[in-house]
């Protein structure tokens, strides 16, 4: 890139007098050189201010395990001498910037061969030569742009997946192909009957256009034969039964006038019919396949990080997979706790809200057991490894996710089960109208029989469905709505009752600040100590009282955890206790009535009580919990309006299940506290029985439930379990989501249903023609696109999701 | 009207090259992505380290 007054600076082109300007100034060729300059020159400021924001976080540590061996051997690829691949999932892709960012990698980080982004699933193919630079460092790189990469895991999935598509798309060409040249023979046919033709030209354009037709059905019209087998062979109506008796009638009759050389052929007809149904389910693939993308790729694994202790009392980071049975790991405060074991040493609290969905950190020692996947809160401990992998509780519950899909009933879509009619009343139909021609004449009974069960084959009836929730899809996932089946409108159609997690859905899910009293002085003191430790209640404090104070910190000396009960310190030389209020009874009380009520008051409202001693006495008291939405009331009284029942389900104590129920007024006998992911199942499985259940949640102890449930919600923020169990995940905060979404899936019935009484009068029309014997491929070929055609408009103007989205 | 019977043939075996060829296109990957190659235009251009042009893609 040069940088003299007559070449661009972009692209080094001579620049046209009518756009020079200054030397100093940067210069350009054309409009779209200069759009580009100033895009790449705020990309680099971008990247600036990305750089120093992330400087903080430690990415060494966090990304150390690429390099170790077990990881590359499980995710790298070998290329060529040095050269290595990896695929890698990317965090934040969305539009060009990125793409161009991130395959711009081999510029500024050497020993990078190759980037190649696909933006369809947010994933990237790394290049590199080992020798020059380490995978760590791309990462880390990648991360500091700011897309946190993780390896691509579901390699397997990736393969099917992609060999589904190819194959839709490659069976979507070859009927297109057969329809498009179906149709201009018969345009040749058509006017030949008008302009008239000779006897061998018309028998070559039949055989030809029988040929296109047969490849159409033994190809790609192979699908709903199959389809229609499934359905005789296991009971269950389908759509596909009359669509393939249609299509037989269809050849069968075609063959046939072909071979005698007289009457009607359908071939352009069927092979349309072929095409257009494909085209309505490949959409509503593409639709599902995005929706499930989209959730799969919130669920990439973080490279998960073990920090093993050896013998000599090194620490080494290594990754999970390369964890063994007695191992002793180390887990730092705020760090996950990588498997199942006990305490070998050190004292902390963690929170377990993973598996029991209580919020509040239970106190452990040495000696305790503890569970992969829980959280270490206050300080570093050393975790012996007893299970690992596979055999850990939350592997445990992974496969009571898998039991809980298992023991849903499958539903039987509202077209499926007119499909089973369909056919039945066609059959029926053909019959009396061979009996009404058969006095008449043996042949034209046969001919119009057949032509009968031709037309009334359900095109825009296969159409409306697909169309209609494929839409509905689209418009959903704009409102960070996704819904991974179809099944799920149908589900919500019927009322039922909805199971509500407390955590993260009626209540925001962080700890929170919810009164203090007592003495206002002391403030600066507690928030200096609480900001000691990692522990939800402590980080609460802070964050609460952080913003109002002016003055900085006093210095908190003598830090001391009291594991599950506070923290304790001094502050100017005065000792200063934090903690639960069971630390009262050591101090004095008579002095502080009133704040001992109010602690009576925090109970009784579900909430945690956090006592200020100073120098022993009760000083402060101060409630913290988690803050019920502001919406949360009158949302589920709005559920109860449209015939809900709505119930709690929570790990968390009866009594916080029981006072939040209270405040959005759920009845109390529908507000369970304190269920273990078993029995969250067990409730959901108990009241499929009556009608449709809604399971929302967001944590791993939800997912089996979430599983089971004729339709699981997963919210804002839920863990990767409840995302993968779930049918929809709603990605906005609060339970208008839900709402919408009941609403809509509502609507998108109501369209579907009214799709198909205009459907269905398509071929009542058709069938009578038809069995007066007044029906010909003409009117054939012209009522089934027009059917088609209003199939679709209905589809399009379903109100289901529709406004201004978020 | 005789010269129909060459006509049609070759407009038939046309339309199986074109399907031929798009089978040949899924297969090979080309529809498997369908948004990033159009927002990857800024980036064909020469390596300011090695003066190449990129390295071929990758195909699954």
């Amino acid at each position: 890139m040069e940088d003299s007054p007559r070449s661009c600076t972009h692209c080094g082109l001579p620049v046209p007098a009518a756009l020079q300007r200054s030397e100093q100034e940067p210069a350009f060729c054309c409009h779209g050189c200069e759009t580009a300059w100033h895009i790449l020159r705020d990309d680099d400021e971008l990247r600036d201010s990305l750089r120093s924001r992330l400087q903080v976080q430690n990415l060494d540590s966090l990304y150390a395990p690429m390099d170790h061996e077990a990881f590359q051997e499980r995710y790298v690829e070998f290329v060529a001498n040095d050269l290595r691949r990896i695929h890698l999932v990317v965090e934040g892709i969305y539009c060009s910037s990125c793409v161009f960012a991130i395959e711009k990698l081999p510029r500024f980080l050497p020993g990078v061969v190759d980037s190649r982004v696909n933006l369809t699933n947010s994933s990237v193919v790394i290049e590199w030569n080992q020798r020059q630079v380490s995978l760590s460092a791309i990462a880390m790189t990648l991360h500091q742009l700011g897309y946190a990469p993780h390896p691509a895991d579901d390699d397997r999935f990736e393969d099917s997946d992609r060999h589904e598509n190819r194959k839709r798309l490659i069976h979507l060409a070859v009927a297109g192909a057969c329809a498009g040249n179906a149709m201009l023979i018969a345009l040749a046919l058509y006017s030949g009957v008008f302009s008239g033709m000779s006897e061998e030209h018309l028998r070559l354009f039949r055989w030809t256009s029988a040929l296109v037709a047969t490849i159409s059905l033994a190809w790609p019209g192979s699908v709903f034969y199959r389809s229609a087998w499934r359905a005789i062979r296991t009971g269950t109506p389908h759509m596909d039964l009359p669509v393939a008796v249609g299509l037989t009638a269809g050849i069968g009759l075609g063959l046939a006038n072909t071979l005698l050389g007289r009457g009607e052929i359908y071939f352009d007809s069927i092979t349309v019919l072929v095409f257009l149904l494909l085209t309505g389910r490949y959409i509503q693939y593409t639709q599902q396949r995005r929706a499930v993308r989209q959730v799969s790729l919130l669920n990439a694994l973080t490279p998960h990080v073990a920090r093993r202790l050896a013998g000599d009392g090194v620490i080494e980071t290594i990754p999970l997979d390369a964890i063994q049975v007695g191992d002793r790991l180390e887990v730092r405060s705020g760090d996950l706790i990588p498997v199942d074991g006990c305490i070998h040493a050190g004292e902390s609290s963690i929170d377990c809200s993973i598996l029991t969905g209580e919020s509040i950190g239970v106190p452990v020692r040495s000696g305790d057991p503890v569970s992969a996947g829980t959280l270490n809160l206050s300080s570093p401990i050393v975790v012996v490894a007893e299970r690992v992998a596979q055999n850990t509780r939350l592997a445990e519950i992974t496969r009571l996710v898998e039991a809980g899909i298992q023991s849903k009933t499958p539903i039987v879509q509202f077209a499926n089960a007119i499909g089973g009619y369909f056919v039945v009343t066609v059959l029926c139909l053909s019959v009396i109208t061979f009996a009404w021609w058969a006095p008449v004449s043996l042949e034209l009974a046969i001919n119009h029989a057949m032509a009968l069960l031709i037309v009334a084959c359900p095109c825009a009836l296969g159409l409306a469905t697909p169309f209609t929730i494929a839409i509905a899809q689209a418009r959903a996932a704009r409102k960070q709505i996704l819904i991974k089946s179809g099944d799920v409108f149908e589900h919500l159609q019927r009322t039922g009752s909805v199971w509500l997690d407390k955590t993260g859905t009626i209540t925001e899910g962080r700890m929170k600040v919810l009164d203090w009293a007592g003495d206002d002085t002391i403030i600066p003191a507690v928030v200096a100590i609480e900001k000691q430790v990692v522990h939800p209640i402590a980080t609460a404090i802070t964050q609460h009282f952080e913003k109002e104070l002016t003055e900085s910190l006093p210095l908190a000396e003598r830090i001391q955890t009291i594991p599950g009960v506070g923290i304790a310190g001094e502050v100017d030389g005065r000792p200063i206790a934090v903690g639960a209020a069971t630390m009262i009874a050591a101090g004095n009380t008579s002095a502080a009535g009133e704040l001992v009520e109010r602690i009576r008051t925090y109970h009784q409202n579900g909430w945690t009580a956090v006592v200020v001693l100073v120098e022993g006495t009760l000083k402060a008291v101060c409630a913290v919990g988690d803050r019920i939405r502001p919406d949360a009331a009158e949302s589920v009284t709005a559920l109860r309006k449209a015939g809900w029942q709505v119930g709690l389900l929570s790990g968390d104590h009866q009594n916080v299940v029981s006072s939040v129920a209270r405040r959005v007024e759920i009845s109390t006998t529908t507000a369970f506290g304190q269920v273990t992911p078993e029995q969250k199942l067990a409730v959901v499985q108990k009241s499929t029985t009556a009608g449709t259940v809604v399971m929302v949640g967001d944590g791993v102890n939800d997912s089996a439930a979430l599983a089971a449930a004729s339709v699981g919600i997963a919210v804002h923020g839920g863990a990767a379990a409840s995302l993968q169990a779930a049918d929809v995940y709603i990605n906005r905060p609060g339970l208008d989501g839900i709402l919408m979404l009941i609403d809509g899936a509502r609507k998108s019935m109501r369209t579907i249903r009214c799709n198909f009484v205009v459907s269905l009068s398509y071929n009542v029309i058709a069938a009578g023609l038809a069995m007066a014997g007044l029906i010909n491929p003409l009117i054939a070929a012209i009522l089934m696109p027009v059917s088609s055609l209003s199939a679709l408009t209905i589809a399009f103007l379903n109100p289901a999701f529709r406004g201004v989205g978020k | 009207m005789s010269v129909i019977y060459i006509a049609l043939p070759i407009a038939l075996l046309l339309a199986v090259g074109a399907v031929a060829a798009f089978i040949w296109s899924v297969n090979d990957g080309q529809l498997d992505d369908l948004q990033t190659p159009a927002v990857r235009m800024l980036r064909d251009d020469q390596s300011v380290l090695t003066g190449e042009e990129p390295a071929p893609r990758n195909r699954h």
